[in-house]
């Protein structure tokens, strides 16, 4: 069980980096399309076909990566929790929070000089939100986000050991009110003043996040219990994660036909959030190992430092792809195809570096 | 080569990389931040590809994992009552 939250970290690094790919294809077909011939155009993402219904599914697969992290850590801080006092806790904590510090300063710092070398100017206030709020770019929320809830860890780990279903209902809850702004967002619906408390809820990644968290504490603490549930009731559970699956695409396409945009990330959706739920405790639960998940644990033990990198990578290889191989960007599978294969092994490739250079003495503040 | 030294060593070159230089038998290694806790789940993973042992979940508790002594105290017991 244990080891299969490697593979886990493994294959949520993959999904990651195909998932911000996917936002290249998408570019790529509604404003490159000038660059190449194919029957790639905008009008093709936005009504079913396997082409669009390839890459909504996929997406909304791939977007299960953040939760999958959330779990795994919510599982890892529990284990290294177990039966420390507070005190005990936030000295375990501190290091931990220093190496995922280092890291992020300084992709953040990279990521900074790139966008002012692409021409982009930044204020005062907008530096302190790219550091503070994880603004670098927009997957860098999730630095932020992660420490907040390593530096609960230790009360949310002695809080769900007392009261399993009640702190779990309530982050339920919580996670479906923080949704509901997206959809007024989407649909651009101005909502009724009651109704205002809602916006508390609009820009918190700690509330809509906060529940796979807990689930990987409620995880590592009763996860006899939710095996031995979970396998008697196989079938029921197996029909959820399908239901949850086939409601969310059905939402995405009626969200696109009533909003008019012909690409919705499905990530902040009430059903597909329910979906990715269910999906990891699948994983958690059924998976069985292979001999063949080696390479995949390899890349999960360096998910963080190519979460950091991945995202210049991408955008570069993109961009390359624009000036010197146009054709490419038409032919979405292979463009996909290529950016995660770079998106992975490029930091890879970097980090490797590190490690026979005279960098292996920073290697940790620079990769985590 | 023993147990320790095997663990020592892949913890070191492996998992301590620009953290520490050299590491005690006895040091804690998470509360002294020479691991992280994804560190633990690539030691699990070592230790079944190693020493071809399955490290059943009830055991990957702290207490097996405080120290380079404490891991691999617990992994010869186990080597040894497995033959």
């Amino acid at each position: 069980m244990t080891r299969k939250l490697l593979f886990l970290n493994g294959i949520a690094i993959i999904f990651a980096v195909y998932h911000h790919s996917i936002y290249w294809a998408v570019t790529a077909i509604n404003y490159w399309g000038d660059r190449f011939i194919s029957s790639a155009t905008p009008e093709l993402l936005s009504i079913p076909n396997a082409f669009s219904l390839f890459l909504r599914i996929t997406d909304q697969i791939a977007g299960s990566a953040v939760p999958a992290f959330l779990f795994v850590s919510g599982f890892l801080y529990s284990f290294s929790l177990d039966r420390q006092t507070i005190r005990q806790s936030y000295r375990l904590i501190q290091k931990r929070i220093l190496y995922l510090l280092f890291p992020y300063i300084i992709w953040s710092t990279v990521t900074v000089v790139f966008r002012a070398i692409e021409g982009r100017s930044y204020t005062v206030v907008e530096l302190i939100r790219v550091y503070l709020l994880g603004e670098a770019d927009a997957p860098f929320y999730y630095v932020p986000l992660i420490i907040q809830m390593i530096i609960l860890s230790p009360f949310l780990f002695k809080a769900v050991k007392k009261y399993p279903v009640v702190i779990l209902s309530i982050a339920f809850v919580i996670q479906a009110l923080s949704s509901i702004p997206w959809y007024f967002k989407i649909l651009e619906i101005t909502p009724l003043q009651s109704l205002n408390f809602l916006s508390v809820f609009k820009s918190s990644y700690l509330f809509s996040h906060l529940v796979w968290f807990l689930i990987g504490i409620v995880f590592f603490i009763y996860r006899q219990k939710i095996i031995a549930f979970l396998k008697k009731y196989l079938w029921g559970f197996l029909f959820l994660i399908a239901f949850t699956f086939f409601i969310g695409q059905l939402e995405i396409q009626q969200l696109m036909n009533a909003s008019g945009n012909n690409w919705i990330n499905s990530q902040a959706s009430i059903v597909t959030r329910f979906f990715y739920s269910f999906l990891i405790l699948a994983f958690a639960v059924f998976w069985e190992n292979n001999a063949s998940v080696s390479r995949i644990e390899f890349i999960g033990a360096r998910s963080y430092g190519i979460y950091l990198s991945h995202i210049l990578t991408i955008e570069i290889c993109a961009r390359l792809m624009y000036h010197i191989l146009p054709f490419i960007l038409g032919q979405t599978v292979i463009f996909l195809g290529i950016l995660v294969f770079l998106g992975v092994g490029t930091p890879l490739l970097i980090m490797y570096v590190s490690r026979i250079t005279p960098l292996k003495t920073v290697y940790s503040y620079l990769w985590g | 080569m023993e147990t320790q030294t095997i663990i020592q060593k892949f913890i070191l070159d492996e998992l301590a990389k620009g953290r520490k230089k050299t590491i005690d038998v006895d040091d804690d290694l998470l509360g002294e931040g020479i691991i992280d806790s994804l560190g633990i789940l690539q030691l699990v993973a070592f230790i079944e590809e190693k020493f071809n042992y399955t490290v059943p979940d009830e055991d990957v508790v702290i207490e097996n994992f405080m120290s380079v002594s404490a891991l691999s105290h617990y992994l010869d017991q186990k080597l040894a009552s497995k033959g």
